[in-house]
Parts: structure tokens; C-alpha cells; sequence
């Protein structure tokens, strides 16, 4: 790809972000100002940090922390079953695409608009509050399966996310989502074929329609839509064995896609490094000692080392241990295998990733190897969520944002979801015939093995850009 | 090389509900199995009925579509408009789409209407403008005219700007650029035609200016107005800023002054407000309008201005109907402009005749 211009390369939430490097909240607001050489008033968008002291942290017990830990990952467990064998011999039969293949699914996820869509839900207007109604709308399209995902019908509070958008509209704020997702190409063989700084249709399509929906929303929403994406790629390199410059360079082609699509001013992304630097120490307490200034590094390894110390040392039930092996099971899938998949060959990392480990015909060391990365990278993991759960990071640096996720869970609006998996964990797979929004699916690698497709790249690239679909 | 993979025509997306007849087809062929409605408005070219049922082929802006009227399925009175229907009629219909007995695509109507006479006076106003857009442009071109009576009537001379321009706009709202495929630099939109007007003024001697036309920006100008709205501007020389205030009040009631300007609405929708009913409430909402001055010392100094003051005309509940400044420059002389937000006016239309509406309702 080609890069661009850097004065191109960051959008403006990120140009203030970058300016702005003291630690606290950063808000986001329009300032009515005059401009005199077009003799109008406008809202001009305006970044800063503010003083806000942060609410103490008391360390909660080793027992409470370790329940708040199994809780937190329990939507991890691995349900795998049989799967039968594995081999990588993956699609041959090669073409050459070019960009332009992006522009075409924005094309289609912006023709949303241009048809009926938007005005099946902006015709309701039985709320007679105006704001409200407002809001409502903006609820629906976020449950929209076209434009939004249909889960948060499930999982929003509407009232919840009615007060959070008319408090952002009494402001005449920008409506901003944040969302943690996008770390790197995951790095199991099985799933992905390329290097972990490989950014494929999954990603583009992905913040596409997280364009989308901000444009979908801003049709109602009078101040402005925008998505700030999260990178967590580096703060969990080290965790899943992937160099921390692969994650670095991820996050530079998500903005290189970004700009090139000319999505600056809907989708912004920054790093989870940065947020935690920003969000600067709290004043933690342990075991009820008075509270003492602690920066997040500290908050994780001590909640590390407590999670550790009570899972491993004895003190944990049999139902925690069987939760966190089911857990570390999962993650398994998660970290780099390749130099495994080197030593023992696919067909005995496959058979030690879907099977029992008790049970497993997989040679042992292969075993006792992945037992052992899993489990530390599951407790490394799972503490790193809780402790930034535990010191509201995100809540504390962007006060203004909606919460989103790639897990629905309540009172997160879920992001649209692209297939079974998640673009990084996967590969882009696009059925042939038509461009809809519902075209660019995401799938594991191991999944399509079957299936006729063809492989699409750029001409110089070593992965495949998307797989397309060659069957009748 | 391809450009795209083989397979790859661009169709519409999936959609539960069309407006035009393009849209129906594409939808059809795009997803066959996946039914839609569709609300169709325009001329009648073909006009075959045969008992209780009648065939009529609708045109409209992309295409042209069969509307089936089934007596059984409209009311007494929509069916007695059917009966009467003429070619070259204009008509709106509603319903699902589906094929006829001889497998052609079309409408099978559920609600029906004539709107052969003028659109203004046979169209409800707030269901024309919540659904189309379309009695909005005809409003929004009366108000227009109604500002540019006022001008005119006042001494001020209408200029033609330039909307386009070579050079981004230096203002601090940052213009749109336009890209001309393979003509290198984009040129700009406009911000407004201020620059354009001082310069008139500034050149010719006219003391008094005005311009009509769209204004672009990028930024959120309120809730209502944002990439492109319609504006008046206007500038005079060595006015006071109390005269400019009283100015720029009387434009924006000259603009709703008079309603016999303003389009009737339809006959039979009793549950909508009238347009004369939500006039008279406009009328109520600007006797409540308030002046809002700032001063801007920061704007002064450069380019021998020794005073600037802004000001803007607030609507209840808190619309900007008018805004502009007023500059006392080195020696004396002063100059005073004004933007009136036509578009801002007439959303407090919409409002009050949509609130109206939900009162009623």
C-alpha cells in the first residue's frame, strides 16, 4: 500500500490526542464560536484534557478478586468439538485484485441510506419528545442487523442509552463510541495465514461499517458521530507472543485503510498503551492500608500476582481451577503457535488445540508446551482486563463515551459483527455475485478448507487480501 | 489484473421499504425472497380498469412501475379517486410489491391519492416534508424570494458569488473541497459569500448588498443546518448596530409576513395542522425573539477594524434565525452584515406544524 501524506495520517480526535499529552479525561466538545469571515456562528469541535481527581481503588480480597477474574472470562470457555483432522494446504488458485474493492463495499454500506432504511426509522414519531425520539432512533439503529447488531436489542438498557445520548445533546457534544478491539492479526495458523501486521477486507470492512452506522446515527444525531477505536494489540503482544512492532505497524495500516477510505472524521484509532499512560496513577489500598498513588503497571501486577498466587498455590476450588482450564483451553487458540506448528507439524498442533489435554494423542511436550503458554497467557490476560476494569481506564479518560464491544454484554452497544469470528481472528471471506453490506464475512481459515474459493492479494503482498468464494 | 473479482455487480442492499421504481426492481432482483413495500409518487401514463380493479402505470423521477387498485382494498374514498383517475395525472400510492396475475412487478396498492392540482396546495405540508423533502424546496424557495423582496424593497443591490473557488476559504470553518477526477488540486465550496460582498462594497461604492444562494462548511454550524444551507447575506455601510438589529428583524418578518405568499394545504387531512395555524404561531414565536450581542475584541485590530460586535436573532427555543456582525472601522466609517438561516426558518415551520400534528393526533 501507499502511504500517505503524514499530514494526512492522523484524524483530527487523534491530531488533539497527540497534542494533548497530560494525563486525565479527555472530552470532547463543540464551542459555539463566530467566525467573522463567514459571519455565521458554528460549533467548532474542541479537544482537552481536564482535572478530575479519580476515585480511590480498594483492592478487593484475593477471594473476590479471583471471582471477579472467572467472571470476566467466562465468555472465553471453549466449546470446540471434533473437528477431525487438519491440514494447511490452504486455496491455490491465486488472483490479483486492487483496492478499489474496498471503495465498492463502502459504496454499498453508504447506499444504506439511499434506499428505505432510514426511513423506516425515522418515520416513528410517536415519542413526542423530540430528543427522546431522537435517541430512540439512534437505539434503533444500533440494533439495526443491516447497520448496527442486532444483539443490543438484547443487551441495552434503552433507558440507560436514551440518558446517555440526550446528556452528549444537551452538551451538543459529539456522540462518541469507544471500543477496545482490533490488537493484531491473531497468530494461530489454523485461523489466520498471514503475518500479525496484516490488515485484510475483515479489518477494512469492519471499520467500514462502523462508518457506517456513525453516518446512519448522525442522519438524527445533530453533533456529530464518531467511533474511537482502542488498539489493545500492544498492551497484549507480550501476553499471546507477538512482537510488540507487529501490533504497532497493525495499528498503522487500520489508519492508512482509514484515510484512504476517507473515514477520518468518523473512525479514530488510538493505542491502549496511551489510554493507560493517560489515565495516570489512582490511589490504590490493599488489604484496607491506607492509600497510596499507584500507576496501572502496578495495579496489574498485583492483581497478577494475586490471581496467581490463589489459582496456584492451593487456594482455589476445584470449580475455579475447572474454569480457568477451560479458559486457558480457549486461549490457547489465541497465541502464536508457529514456531509449534514448526517443530511438531499441523496435524499434532491441531489435534493438541481441539482435544482434551488428557485425553489428547498429541505428542506431551507439544502438550505440556501449549498447557504452559496458555495458562500464562489466559492469567495474564484475564488480570489485564480486570485491573483496567478494576481503575475504570476508559471510563476515566473518555467520561463522554458510549462503551462499546466486540462482546455484547449489557449496557455495551455490541459493533457490527462480520461473521463467526472477528476479523482479526480470521479471514475475510466474500461471496461472489453481489456487494452488499452482508457480502464481506469473517471466518476462521480452517473453515473455508473445504470450500472453493480463490485467493484475492495485491499484487506484492504475501497474504491474501479476502478470499472469494468460486462455487455456484 | 481485475479491477474486482468476477461476480462482483454492484447491487442495492437489502431494504424493507422503496420510493422509487428503481429501487423496487433492484431490490427484486437483488433479493428475490425478501418482501418489500414501496410508496410510489408520480405521473400516470397508462390507465386500464376493469370492474373493481384497476391497472395504472405509474412513472416517477427513476423509472416506471404497474400500481394494481383493488376496490376491496382501499377505502370508499381513496376508491372513487381511482375511479376517477386520468392519465398525466399525478398520483402517490402505497403498498407491497409483488407480481400480477401475468408475473409483472408491481404495487399492490393499499392506500391511494391524487395530487394532480399544484403539489403546495394539495399536499400536506409536514407529511411532505418528514417523508420527501419535496414542499420543503418549494417552501424553502418562497422564503427565499420573500428575503429577496425585502432586500430589494430596501435599496440593496443582489450580487452573484462565486461558489466554487480556486483557494480553500481562509475562514476558520473550513471549506469543502471538490475534487475534479484527474484535474489535479481540488477547488473549493464556499464557506460564504461575505469576502465576495465586502468586496463589492469596498469597490463599486454600493452601500447596501446582498446575495441569495447555499453555503457549505464542514463543521456543525447548529442542529438543523450543517454541510450546505441556504442563507441571505447582506452588508451595508455606516449602519449602527441597533439600525442593522432592527434590519435584520424586520427581514426575518418580512419572510413570514405575509401568508397569502405561502401555499394552502390539503383538504381532507383534519388531523394535521394547517399551515396557517402553525403561521400563526410563528408569529407568536418571533414576538418572542430576543437579540444576542457579544462583543469580539479579539477580532479587532488587524485590517484597521477598531470595533467588532456580533450578534444573533434567537428564536424560542433556542434557533438562530439571523446572525452577523458589525464593525466600526479607522475614521469613522462602520460597516454591518447580516446572515438570515432560511432553512433554520423554515424548520421552525416544520416544527410548530409537526407539533401541531402530534397534539391533534
Amino acid at each position: 500500500m501507499t502511504n500517505l501524506p503524514a499530514t494526512l495520517a492522523l484524524s483530527p480526535l487523534e491530531t488533539a490526542w497527540m497534542s494533548l499529552r497530560s494525563s486525565g479525561p479527555f472530552v470532547t466538545r463543540n464551542t459555539p464560536r463566530y467566525d467573522s469571515g463567514s459571519m455565521m456562528f458554528y460549533l467548532s469541535v474542541e479537544h482537552d484534557v481536564t482535572n478530575q481527581e479519580r476515585a480511590s481503588l480498594a483492592l478487593p480480597n484475593a477471594s473476590d478478586l479471583l471471582d471477579a477474574f472467572l467472571v470476566q472470562v467466562k465468555g472465553d470457555v471453549d466449546t470446540r468439538k471434533d473437528y477431525g483432522t487438519m491440514s494447511l494446504s490452504g486455496p491455490t488458485n491465486r488472483e490479483d485484485v486492487l483496492s478499489i474493492v474496498a471503495h465498492h463495499y463502502l459504496d454499498a454500506c453508504e447506499r444504506l441510506f439511499h434506499t428505505g432504511l432510514m426511513d423506516t426509522i425515522t418515520s416513528d414519531r410517536s415519542e413526542p419528545d423530540e430528543s427522546r425520539r431522537r435517541a430512540l432512533q439512534c437505539l434503533a439503529l444500533v440494533c439495526h442487523p443491516d447497520l448496527g447488531n442486532a444483539k443490543n436489542k438484547r443487551y441495552l438498557t434503552p433507558d440507560t442509552f436514551i440518558a446517555a445520548v440526550q446528556k452528549q445533546e444537551a452538551n451538543k457534544a459529539p456522540l462518541q463510541f469507544i471500543v477496545p478491539s482490533f490488537p493484531f492479526k491473531d497468530q494461530n495458523p489454523f485461523r489466520t495465514s498471514s503475518n500479525p501486521d496484516h490488515v485484510d477486507l475483515g479489518e477494512v470492512a469492519l471499520l467500514i461499517r462502523l462508518h457506517a452506522l456513525a453516518l446512519a446515527i448522525a442522519q438524527i444525531y445533530p453533533y456529530g458521530v464518531e467511533w474511537i477505536i482502542v488498539c489493545d494489540g500492544v498492551v497484549y503482544a507480550d501476553f499471546l507472543g507477538v512482537p510488540r512492532g507487529a501490533a504497532i505497524r497493525y495499528r498503522e495500516r487500520l489508519r492508512e485503510w482509514r484515510n484512504r477510505l476517507n473515514l477520518q472524521r468518523t473512525v479514530h484509532i488510538l493505542d491502549f498503551e496511551e489510554v493507560i499512560k493517560r489515565a495516570g496513577p489512582c490511589a490504590l489500598s490493599i488489604d484496607g492500608a491506607a492509600p497510596r498513588s499507584a500507576q496501572f503497571p502496578e495495579v496489574f501486577s498485583t492483581v497478577l500476582s494475586s490471581i496467581e498466587t490463589t489459582l496456584l498455590a492451593g487456594g482455589a476450588k476445584q470449580e475455579a481451577l475447572a474454569k480457568m482450564t477451560v479458559f486457558a483451553r480457549g486461549m490457547a487458540w489465541n497465541i502464536n503457535t508457529h514456531d509449534l506448528l514448526a517443530q511438531y507439524g499441523p496435524d499434532a498442533l491441531w489435534t493438541a488445540l481441539t482435544t482434551d489435554g488428557s485425553t489428547s494423542t498429541a505428542p506431551a511436550p507439544l502438550l505440556d508446551e501449549l498447557q504452559r503458554r496458555s495458562w500464562k497467557a489466559a492469567l495474564q490476560y484475564g488480570s489485564f482486563n480486570l485491573a483496567a476494569k478494576l481503575v475504570s481506564v476508559l471510563d476515566y479518560v473518555f467520561p463522554g463515551a458510549i462503551r462499546a464491544t466486540v462482546h455484547a454484554k449489557r449496557d455495551q452497544v455490541a459493533i457490527p459483527c462480520l461473521g463467526e469470528v472477528y476479523p482479526w481472528n480470521g479471514v475475510a471471506f466474500v461471496r461472489a455475485g453481489e456487494m452488499t453490506p452482508r457480502s464481506v464475512e469473517t471466518r476462521a481459515l480452517y473453515e473455508i478448507r473445504e470450500e472453493p474459493v480463490a485467493s484475492s492479494y495485491f499484487v506484492g503482498d504475501e497474504a491474501p487480501f479476502f478470499f472469494r468464494y468460486t462455487g455456484v | 489484473m481485475k479491477d474486482t473479482p468476477e461476480g462482483f455487480p454492484m447491487v442495492l442492499p437489502t431494504l424493507q421499504h422503496a420510493r422509487y421504481a428503481r429501487d423496487i426492481f433492484s431490490h427484486c432482483r437483488a433479493a428475490p425472497d425478501v418482501g418489500c413495500t414501496a410508496e410510489i409518487r408520480g405521473l400516470v401514463t397508462v390507465n386500464r380498469r376493469h370492474g373493481g380493479i384497476a391497472f395504472l402505470k405509474v412513472e416517477d423521477a427513476t423509472g416506471a412501475i404497474q400500481v394494481i387498485c383493488e376496490k376491496a382494498k382501499l377505502t370508499p374514498a381513496e376508491w372513487t379517486q381511482v375511479k376517477g383517475v386520468k392519465t398525466k395525472a399525478r398520483v402517490r400510492a402505497m403498498g407491497t410489491v409483488g407480481p400480477s396475475k401475468h408475473k409483472e412487478l408491481s404495487i399492490l396498492a393499499t392506500a391511494f391519492a391524487v395530487t394532480t392540482l399544484p403539489i403546495l396546495e394539495k399536499t400536506h405540508l409536514g407529511e411532505s416534508l418528514q417523508k420527501f423533502g419535496l414542499t420543503g424546496r418549494f417552501f424553502l424557495a418562497r422564503l427565499r424570494r420573500r428575503a429577496t423582496e425585502y432586500f430589494s424593497g430596501k435599496g440593496f443591490d443582489e450580487y452573484e458569488p462565486e461558489f466554487l473557488s480556486a483557494l480553500p476559504n481562509d475562514s476558520s470553518i473550513r471549506s469543502l473541497s471538490v475534487v475534479f477526477p484527474g484535474w489535479g488540486n481540488p477547488v473549493y465550496l464556499n464557506t460564504a459569500p461575505l469576502a465576495q460582498l465586502l468586496e463589492s462594497v469596498l469597490v463599486t461604492g454600493a452601500p447596501r448588498v446582498f446575495s441569495v444562494g447555499r453555503c457549505f462548511s464542514d463543521a456543525v454550524r447548529d442542529g438543523y443546518t450543517s454541510a450546505e444551507s441556504m442563507i441571505v447575506s447582506a452588508l451595508e455601510l455606516d449602519i449602527d448596530l441597533e439600525a442593522l438589529i432592527a434590519v435584520s428583524t424586520h427581514a426575518v418578518r418580512h419572510v413570514f409576513d405575509d401568508i397569502t405568499t405561502l401555499p394552502e394545504v390539503a383538504v381532507d387531512l383534519s388531523s394535521w395542522a394547517r399551515v396557517t395555524s402553525a403561521l400563526a404561531d410563528i408569529d407568536n414565536v418571533l414576538s418572542a425573539a430576543t437579540a444576542q450581542v457579544f462583543d469580539l475584541p479579539e477580532a479587532a485590530g488587524p485590517s484597521g477594524i477598531v470595533k467588532i460586535t456580533a450578534f444573533r436573532l434567537v428564536v424560542p427555543p433556542n434557533t438562530a434565525v439571523a446572525e452577523g456582525h458589525w464593525r466600526r472601522l479607522e475614521g469613522n466609517t462602520s460597516i454591518g452584515g447580516v446572515t438570515l438561516h432560511l432553512e433554520r426558518m423554515l424548520r421552525l415551520i416544520k416544527d410548530r406544524a409537526l407539533s401541531g400534528r402530534s397534539s391533534q393526533a
